[in-house]
């Protein structure tokens, strides 16, 4: 199994590109960002010990959705690959069930941000077109627009 | 890991039952239902042999979203907990693999309609900013994420 040491503010894996592997965190951590080096840049989540990533890249193939960056020196990852994701898993099925508990929970809470969405639009179809908004529907129109303005909407949701 | 043998009819577990375990179809068709026997039941999906399912109670411990249906005699499922996890991956990686995919799957869809909703908001707004009046195609997109909400509100998933 291969093992990457990395220091402080080293890319582990740029927003964008094609990805083949994913990653276990085994010591120190790891920032997930938006539109990382611009202007726009924000930091979507933390990840630490026991944390796996990229797991959709490797399966599905998508290119990778953020940018991840080492926070500390001596972070160190497990790197894992389509040839040698069989042997990891089956070494330590502990594991498996971890990434099942991990996607288990970011697909809760993606669904239940795309929910809260749904439900603002249903509030809106449920007005006559041109009928004004009370301002709360408004303001939660606004903060929804704001963040698919500030996100990279090209995938994974990591936390 | 226990198996269980149910009648065409018999309840396997219902929605908002506590849940550890998942099921492996061993023979027989199990029929997934919101709401079942009440106006709103709605059949969501229905598994075969070698299908599993029930796995989210014993990923995350959840109460169970739905009501699990015997829809043949002697339909046999085994029954697997969070601690018999390791084995019956030991047994089935392939299986347990196949769990993982779907997950993952079902996190990029989920975040896919995430992200085309939060767009029709943003059209939404900048519609109503300018003053103009919403495109044939903008509606049809409202009517789709309002109706998914509503489903929901209705005992359907999302994911």
């Amino acid at each position: 199994m291969k093992q990457i040491m990395l220091n402080k503010d080293d890319v582990i894996c740029r927003e964008g590109e094609i990805g083949s592997c994913m990653y276990c965190v085994r010591k120190g951590s790891v920032a997930v960002f938006s539109h990382y080096g611009t202007k726009q840049a924000r930091k979507l989540a933390e990840l630490k010990e026991g944390d796996f990533f990229g797991e959709m890249e490797l399966i599905e193939n998508e290119p990778r959705s953020a940018t991840v960056v080492a926070m500390v020196d001596g972070t160190l990852l497990d790197e894992i690959t389509e040839s040698t994701f069989l042997d990891y898993f089956e070494q330590d099925p502990v594991k498996v069930f971890m990434i099942l508990q991990q996607l288990s929970q970011r697909l809760r809470k993606t669904t239940k941000d795309y929910l809260e969405v749904c439900h603002a639009i249903c509030d809106v179809t449920d007005l006559p077109e041109n009928a004004p908004m009370d301002p709360e529907l408004q303001a939660r129109l606004l903060a929804i627009q704001n963040e698919y303005m500030m996100f990279n909407m090209s995938g994974l949701r990591f936390y | 890991m226990d198996i269980r043998i149910f009648h065409k009819g018999e309840v396997v577990f219902h929605q908002g039952d506590e849940s550890h375990t998942m099921f492996e179809i061993q023979s027989g068709q199990i029929g997934i239902y919101a709401n079942y026997r009440t106006p709103k039941e709605k059949q969501l999906a229905v598994f075969e042999q070698g299908e599993t399912f029930g796995e989210m109670g014993m990923i995350e411990n959840l109460p169970r979203s739905a009501t699990a249906v015997a829809l043949a005699d002697n339909t046999e499922v085994e029954e697997i907990n969070a601690a018999e996890f390791s084995d019956y991956f030991e047994e089935k990686p392939v299986q347990v693999f196949l769990l993982v995919k779907q997950l993952s799957q079902r996190l990029r869809e989920t975040t896919r309609n995430y992200q085309e909703a939060c767009c029709t908001v943003s059209e939404t707004v900048t519609a109503e900013q300018k003053g103009e009046e919403r495109s044939g195609g903008l509606k049809k997109r409202l009517k789709f994420f309002a109706d998914v909400y509503r489903g929901f509100v209705n005992g359907e998933k999302a994911d």
